[in-house]
């Protein structure tokens, strides 16, 4: 309850619809209501009296009552869906803001599936609950008062029964909610698992189908399938328990009218269409009991998801950037830094060095040496944990991180294209980017090529995960993509890996076009030949610095890494 | 990316037809079959229940118009006590069938979920190639999710529907014709109206649910891709265009649920409408001395025992069309035919020597579009083979044919000379090894991760291959070792760690055949030598294909293949190829260092 009421926040600025809704909700009730009295009125007052233009009248104003409600139901549905479907979609938006703006440390603290959850099933159920609300709990409390007061007016007697009936019922229902929350939070986390298992299976799909585990995967699927279906059966049964109570109550109370009912009419003290009034109001307050069942359930799901989306939504991330703005010239420094991830072992130890603007320089080193952190630690996506960066000998922690970010580009290992054409693609980080960029960027990844080969040239679309491209022209595409942001820095990790070495060689030296300081993370001696300087990174130190010629002289991993790719025949 | 590219449908959807929905709800009934016992209990207690409950309203009318016309109390008494045993055996009753239906729905979401998981796993990898991941998942939980929630209580409702509505109309005769009569014309004013409603929200809904698949479709990417996004500094435009997308399914969200929650108000109308009718004409009738108060009474209350089941089926009916739609989505999967099914008489191998032949192989993944023609080639048992040619020539092609992930269009491939469609397709793909360019990891325990493939293989065995492929040490490193769960992508590793237990789990599920993928491409050099030590050691007389673009891999290999534009141009091994000058040469020596040229030549 506590976190939904937080969500509730999104609704404010639909008070006005709220409050609409509530008048024509408000109206709607009443001219229900009025509809027993009336009928009583026929059978007590026209029937009796043989009055035939009374009774004619009084049917009129029946009509009547009942046109305006379904008016004012209209109405009301119209007005609370704009504000409930509103609200949620704008707590959808705000969750993908913030999705979008996480850092990298929270990214790597989350499952995927499970944020995809949130976005779209938690939202959704938010909405219908905002909905709900409107239409029954604000309802509810109207339908109470209303009915007993209708029914006072027939007999202050026989209110006593819905007096002691009404708290009956609803003190039974909520210790039935009470027990199934539990059990309705666990139903989520099992339909989390169970997305998590299915969302897995279906990217993996060519690795399960390679080692032919289809039916081991079934058999997860269905372990987690099963716990779901285990825990919803409990979850349902003890909801289930509250409906049969209540209408067994509320069946009592019927009974108990048309006794005691019948005892007053008997004595002279009530008539029969009043009793009949007095039934109908009776159902209508316990009818309307009946849906705090659903909405104590709806609100404990809500719960549920609410704590979800406020998860989400009251992350901060840690890195916030600064004023600076400046245009860059490039030149980058590193002062003593040691970098680690969250609760781990420094991946960076100590990391000293200077990159002047427009310089070429090669980095080289072991998997796992540091390499990309590096990478990202000029990026920002982390900040560093001891020292500084310095880009030109400004702190990046001063910069505005928007203006850093667009004048650094990297190319990472992995390729990540999105669904649409080649020219979306390339385009990403630079939408406004002329047909003239597009081309240019093309070439100098060498990317033009084997884009004109395909019919549709740049208009290609490329599905998801771009899976009509070999890897190779994935990489040259996501080159291009970062070609064209004309960056200050710009940075290749080891993104070259599934180009042939001719294409390598043409990508890396049309580089000196871009008037940029880059930086190229490589595994082959021969990406590092175009360097002006090769820094050796060796279980995240610095272990050399220097040109190719010097470090295989003077730095073993260098030599030994050179050795293994060129032949020993090379080194006199 | 640009907005215009996610308007796009994912396909056409078109409103389900009559005669499909039929045909949709035949098989959701089929569904329910497999409970036949449970269905049959359910029915029986229903009919039950509304035999029951068809005596109260005619003890109601007794009470009134005997009883508490004739001031006999004692008669009322025990009326009040027969009326009180009926609610509560009803009540005893419907509690029970409320187990019994929960029971029931829950195996079948169970069932269909089952069925659907299980066909994806058997579907062809071309079938995800043209998915969404996104679009399957949702089908996989929203939609599954949409028809068990509405399913069983329709399916079951209609039963229940049927008999009190017999019932009702009975008793209400029986009662009182006249009454009867005009309660019944407002059935069909209902049933009408109720239709018409539902046909607009049902294409209403529809739309918002192409809508919903487009934005999670857009969700799924851009947090996918949440890493690129944040360098490119695109996340206020990726926000913007999510925006947009999330505006237009706001709007198309209002509009279908305005329609769907018209439906509501418009019931309650038609019932109180009905009330109002009843006890006008009532008090007309007993004007004329044909009816009288108890009948009025009993009447409104009969009425609704009589509308309710139609109201409850207008009332699920908006769930019905959202469990068709959700329905057909899912049976679309169920009825895939994109397998490659094993011929009857497939045989099973434990063994295979090695032996591969590529005759006049042609194929493409898009017709018309070819990517590998008249490929032959013949591998001897135990050959180490590159496979070597420009981005895009088709090499990761024809290592998906072996894997018969794809069949070939025209020529056939052979195994120990035998059609690779003569054996089971399973027994190829055991005996076949494969690292992909993509090291895909289980979030499972890393021991989990390497046993993949083996679920038997004993630690020491698991411990002793990672010590050969250098990945002991950093496993060791991991918080809990082996024990270690890796992230969603195995993001707690690097890239080249990832990729080292990748080749682990490879080589741990003891391949006749292995199938390297641009595998070693980005771990380094020295990682990637011992890696090659281990791999010598265990490919020794196995049958290797590898996409590599070391040298040092490359002029190890036995003979290399060179593949452009779908066509093999040049074969032979290193030393041959350089001294036929073509195309080996030529990406051989791409590098402008004079140097190295040399190198690369004399080497």
């Amino acid at each position: 309850m506590k976190n939904y009421l937080k969500l509730w926040k999104y609704m404010f600025p639909y008070t006005f619809y709220i409050i609409i809704t509530w008048l024509f909700l408000f109206a709607e009730v009443n001219m229900q209501l009025l509809v027993p009295t009336i009928s009583s009125n026929i059978i007590d007052i026209g029937l009796e009296n043989g009055d035939l233009p009374y009774v004619l009248k009084m049917c009129i104003y029946m009509l009547g009552a009942t046109l305006l409600n379904i008016i004012f139901g209209i109405l009301t549905n119209i007005f609370s869906t704009i504000s409930s479907t509103r609200s949620s979609q704008t707590i959808a938006k705000d969750l993908f803001k913030k999705v979008e703006h996480m850092d990298f440390e929270q990214i790597d603290q989350i499952e995927l599936g499970n944020i995809i959850t949130r976005l779209t099933n938690d939202t959704s159920r938010i909405r219908r609950v905002n909905k709900n609300i409107q239409l029954n709990v604000f309802k509810i409390p109207i339908d109470i008062v209303g009915s007993i007061i209708y029914a006072y007016n027939l007999s202050p007697r026989l209110s006593l029964i819905l007096l002691i009936v009404t708290p009956l019922l609803f003190i039974i229902n909520f210790f039935i909610i009470r027990k199934s929350f539990p059990y309705h939070r666990q139903v989520q986390e099992k339909l989390d698992k169970v997305n998590t298992v299915s969302q897995e299976s279906i990217s993996n799909i060519r690795i399960i189908k390679a080692f032919v585990k289809e039916d081991d995967e079934v058999d997860r699927f269905i372990g987690s399938i099963d716990e779901l279906k285990n825990t919803s059966i409990k979850a349902e049964k003890i909801s289930a328990l509250s409906s049969p109570i209540t209408s067994l109550l509320m069946n009592f109370g019927i009974v108990a009218i048309i006794l005691l009912g019948g005892f007053e009419t008997i004595n002279g003290r009530f008539k029969v269409g009043e009793i009949f009034a007095f039934i109908t109001y009776f159902r209508h307050l316990a009818g309307s009991l009946l849906s705090i069942t659903n909405i104590m359930n709806m609100f404990a799901r809500a719960e549920a998801s609410s704590i979800r989306i406020l998860e989400i939504l009251h992350s901060e991330p840690h890195l916030k950037g600064n004023s600076v703005q400046k245009e860059m010239i490039g030149k980058i420094e590193f002062r003593n830094v040691t970098f680690a991830y969250k609760d781990g072992e420094p991946v960076l130890k100590n990391i000293n060095l200077v990159i002047n603007p427009c310089e070429k320089v090669g980095i080289i080193g072991k998997n796992g040496s540091g390499k990309t952190t590096l990478i990202h630690l000029i990026h920002r996506f982390y900040d560093v944990s001891e020292g500084e960066i310095l880009i030109d000998d400004i702190n990046i922690k001063a910069y505005n991180l928007e203006n850093l970010r667009e004048q650094i580009s990297s190319v990472s290992q992995k390729t990540f294209l999105f669904a649409g054409t080649i020219e979306d693609n390339i385009k990403f980080g630079k939408p406004d980017a002329t047909e003239e960029d597009l081309v240019k960027a093309s070439e100098i990844a060498q990317a033009s090529n084997f884009i004109s080969d395909i019919t549709e040239n740049y208009q290609a679309e490329l599905g998801e995960r771009g899976i009509n491209l070999s890897g190779g022209q994935k990489q040259r595409l996501s080159i291009a993509r970062t070609i064209i942001t004309s960056p200050k820095i710009l940075i290749f990790d080891d993104c070259t890996s599934a180009v042939d070495m001719k294409t390598e060689s043409n990508i890396l030296n049309r580089l000196g076009e871009l008037n940029c300081t880059s930086i190229i993370i490589g595994q082959r001696i021969k990406s590092m030949e175009f360097a002006d300087k090769i820094v050796v990174l060796d279980e995240g130190r610095i272990t050399g610095i220097g040109t190719s010629d010097e470090l295989v002289q003077s730095n073993d991993i260098y030599r030994e890494i050179y050795l293994s790719q060129m032949g020993s025949d090379n080194v006199e | 990316m640009n907005s215009h590219n996610h308007n796009k449908p994912i396909r056409p959807e078109e409103l389900l037809s009559l005669e499909k929905s039929i045909k949709t709800i035949k098989r959701l009934i089929i569904y329910l079959g497999k409970q036949k016992l449970r269905i049959f209990s359910v029915i029986l207690i229903m009919v039950i229940i509304t035999g029951i409950s068809m005596i109260t309203p005619i003890l109601i009318k007794n009470a009134i118009d005997i009883h508490i016309a004739n001031g006999n109390v004692e008669a009322l008494i025990k009326t009040a006590i027969i009326l009180i045993s009926i609610y509560f055996i009803n009540s005893l009753l419907s509690m029970v069938n409320s187990f019994v239906m929960i029971k029931v729905s829950q195996e079948t979401l169970r069932t269909i979920r089952k069925d659907c998981f299980t066909k994806m796993q058997k579907l062809n990898v071309s079938f995800f190639d043209k998915n969404k991941v996104g679009d399957l998942m949702s089908r996989l939980s929203n939609d599954v999710d949409t028809i068990s929630n509405s399913l069983t209580h329709t399916i079951i409702g209609v039963f229940t529907a049927v008999i009190t509505l017999i019932a009702s109309g009975a008793v209400m005769f029986w009662i009182n014709p006249i009454l009867a009569c005009i309660t019944i014309v407002t059935v069909p004013i209902l049933v009408i109206s109720i239709r018409k409603l539902t046909v607009i929200s049902r294409s209403q809904f529809r739309k918002s649910r192409v809508q919903l698949a487009v934005i999670n479709s857009f969700i799924q990417e851009n947090v996918n891709g949440v890493k690129i996004i944040q360098s490119f500094n695109q996340e206020k435009n990726v926000i913007n265009e999510y925006i947009v997308e999330n505006e237009k399914y706001t709007k198309i969200l209002i509009k279908s649920s305005i329609y769907g929650g018209l439906i509501r108000p418009i019931i309650g109308f038609l019932n109180t409408l009905r009330y109002v009718i009843i006890v006008s004409l009532g008090a007309f009738l007993a004007y004329y001395g044909k009816a009288t108060a108890g009948t009025i009474i009993s009447f409104t209350d009969l009425a609704d025992k009589f509308s309710q089941p139609i109201n409850h089926l207008a009332q699920l009916y908006t769930d019905i069309q959202q469990a068709l739609v959700s329905a057909e989505r899912v049976f679309e999967i169920i009825d895939s035919d994109d397998i490659i099914e094993d011929a009857i008489d497939a045989i099973e191998v434990d063994h295979l020597d090695g032996l591969v032949e590529f005759k006049n192989v042609d194929f493409s993944y898009i017709a018309d579009k070819p990517v590998l023609k008249d490929i032959n080639f013949t591998i001897m048992p135990g050959m180490k083979v590159a496979l070597v040619g420009p981005t895009g020539a088709g090499k990761t092609s024809i290592i998906n044919l072996l894997n018969r992930f794809y069949e070939v269009q025209n020529g056939d491939i052979l195994i120990d000379d035998l059609s690779i469609k003569a054996y089971k397709k399973d027994s190829i793909r055991n005996k076949i090894g494969i690292v992909l360019q993509d090291t895909y990891l289980f979030t499972d325990t890393v021991k989990n991760n390497l046993k993949y493939g083996n679920k038997t293989l004993g630690d020491e065995v698991i411990t002793e291959a990672c010590q050969m492929t250098n990945c002991h040490n950093f496993i060791m490193n991991l918080p809990n070792q082996y024990d270690t769960i890796l992230n969603r992508d195995g993001s707690n590793l690097s890239h080249g760690q990832r990729q080292l237990i990748s080749i682990t789990r490879t080589l741990l599920s003891s391949p006749d055949i292995l199938v390297l993928d641009e595998a070693t491409s980005s771990v380094d050099t020295i990682t990637e030598k011992q890696i090659q030590e281990a791999m010598k050691l265990l490919t020794q007389g196995k049958t290797t294909f590898m996409i590599a673009h070391r040298l040092s891999t490359i002029r190890n290999c036995d003979l290399i293949l060179v593949i452009n534009h779908g066509k093999i141009i040049e074969q032979g091994n290193h030393h041959e190829l350089l001294a036929a000058k073509g195309l080996y040469y030529e990406l051989n020596n791409s590098t402008n260092s004079q140097k190295l040229k040399e190198f690369e030549i004399i080497g």
